[in-house]
């Protein structure tokens, strides 16, 4: 038995690996056990590498957490509700007459600034990047609110440049604060909501701005009808987001809810 | 109906991947929020993208590509783009530069694991790897994939993977080598390490000589 390394251990060495993997044919399987048997300094190999092999495994292996959990769970229903709908969704929501004269309004709104100019929209390119990523990022991980008094988030609206108004929503929703958030060199308010549906509380960020200044790109390019209100969906990494214009001011809804809910809330939203 | 019990089906498959694929996300990212939006990510694609699976074939192997090009295409603009397709070239590590004594003393007598101060290094030797090289390795001992199916994921040939692997493996040796010979665990004298390990280790060396 050696403990000095020969050129026969030079050749098994590049085989320890594949071996103790399982990946090796029968007859080296056979080379390599043999030498091994015969080898300490082999042997220590194989026994250090099995070593490695378990505190890696051992450091790896982890559990996500029971919130990012429920969290990935809805993402992949809604986004499983988003596949399966869309004709459906699309044949009941033939745009109007009267909402044809609209379009030409919101074409000229789009102008200027682009909320999200580093991301081309790929939507259908199921590997590709999403789009409206920097907004859906900071829903999904939002900065502190600045305030949570009413009073105070509407004076957001000499930073923002139009009429911050919490909307108020029909559904059980309750402020949790709000801040204002450069976008690009532009403005926007951003206002946290928390929203109990089904029991569950869900996180929804209202986003108010000017449209003007702020053009949000990656949007479904048709825009649909949700009783007489305009609104345009979009859907980025297991969000959604659904934006409309009420008086001049920019509305975007961003949640966890699928794009119809999220158009919902936005569509029947009161100003406050 | 049989549409929506398959589905239910999909979705539940894929889901009870989701600690095995956030596990693998938290060293590919080396964040775990980062990590947690990225699996969300690659289940959301996953879930858009179901009719594009072949029931009867790995639906994790399937799940962890996803995770991969989902990564890459994210990551791209950062320049690790780089990183996971050259990788640096890992310098030719000389098989056995540890004696066999040496690597005694790097294990845990008591189990079959490093000893506990050295696996503490693990994640930093690993978070160390180029990603190309961590992931293969992860896959390969986490996941326990096959060499093939390491290959699907990646989108590269076996060949690679195996290099990828060796290469892998053999640096994160060396890095935990390295720490235990700082630590004090391993007597350098009984480690002769072919390659210097360092330009000044090198200088020194032929100072010594000189």
């Amino acid at each position: 038995m050696t403990e000095v390394m020969t050129n026969e251990c030079r050749k098994v060495s590049r085989l320890l690996g594949p071996s103790l993997d399982g990946e090796l044919d029968a007859a080296s399987t056979i080379e390599v056990d043999e030498h091994v048997g015969s080898c300490a300094v082999c042997r220590e190999q194989v026994e250090l590498k099995r070593a490695m092999g378990a505190s890696v495994r051992r450091m790896v292996k982890t559990s996500a957490s029971s919130d990012f959990r429920s969290r990935a769970l809805a993402a992949m229903k809604s986004a499983d509700l988003a596949t399966v709908t869309p004709i459906t969704a699309a044949r009941k929501r033939e745009p109007s007459l009267a909402w044809r004269a609209l379009l030409p309004l919101t074409a000229a709104a789009a102008v200027a600034v682009a909320w999200n100019a580093r991301f081309a929209p790929k939507q259908h390119d199921v590997m590709a990047e999403g789009s409206l990523s920097d907004i859906i990022a900071e829903h999904s991980r939002p900065l502190d609110p600045e305030s949570n008094d009413p009073k105070q988030i509407r004076r957001f609206e000499r930073y923002v440049g139009v009429p911050v108004r919490p909307p108020v929503f029909s559904q059980n929703a309750k402020l949790v604060g709000g801040r204002v958030l450069p976008v690009n060199h532009e403005r926007a308010a951003m206002l946290q909501y928390e929203i109990e549906r089904n029991g569950q509380q869900q996180r929804v960020s209202v986003f108010i701005y000017d449209p003007n200044k702020i053009h949000v790109e990656g949007l479904d390019p048709s825009p649909r009808a949700v009783g007489s209100t305009e609104v345009r969906v979009g859907r980025a990494n297991g969000y959604s987001v659904a934006v409309t214009q009420r008086e001049g001011v920019g509305y975007l809804v961003a949640s966890d809810l699928d794009p119809d809910l999220s158009a919902d809330l936005i569509a029947h939203a009161q100003d406050n | 109906m049989t549409d929506a019990n398959q589905t239910k089906t999909f979705e539940d498959d894929a889901a009870s991947h989701l600690d095995a694929l956030y596990g693998v996300a938290c060293r590919l990212t080396r964040n775990p929020t980062e990590a947690e939006d990225l699996v969300q990510d690659s289940l959301v694609k996953a879930m858009r993208a179901k009719d594009q699976f072949r029931p009867g074939t790995n639906l994790k192997a399937w799940l962890f590509r996803i995770l991969t090009n989902t990564f890459i295409n994210k990551y791209r603009r950062g320049g690790l783009e780089r990183n996971l397709f050259e990788g640096p070239d890992a310098d030719p590590l000389v098989d056995g530069w540890v004696s066999a004594s040496t690597m005694r003393q790097l294990r845990d007598p008591e189990q079959v694991a490093l000893l506990p101060i050295v696996e503490g290094e693990v994640r930093n030797a690993l978070d160390a790897l180029p990603a190309e090289f961590r992931l293969a390795v992860i896959l390969c001992d986490v996941e326990e994939f096959s060499y093939e199916e390491i290959a699907e994921i990646m989108s590269c040939p076996v060949g690679t993977v195996m290099s990828r692997l060796h290469r892998g493996r053999k640096l994160l040796q060396k890095a935990l080598y390295e720490h235990a010979v700082a630590m004090g665990i391993v007597k350098v004298s009984e480690a002769p390490v072919a390659e210097p390990t360092s330009l000044e280790a090198f200088r020194a060396k032929k100072r010594g000589v000189a």
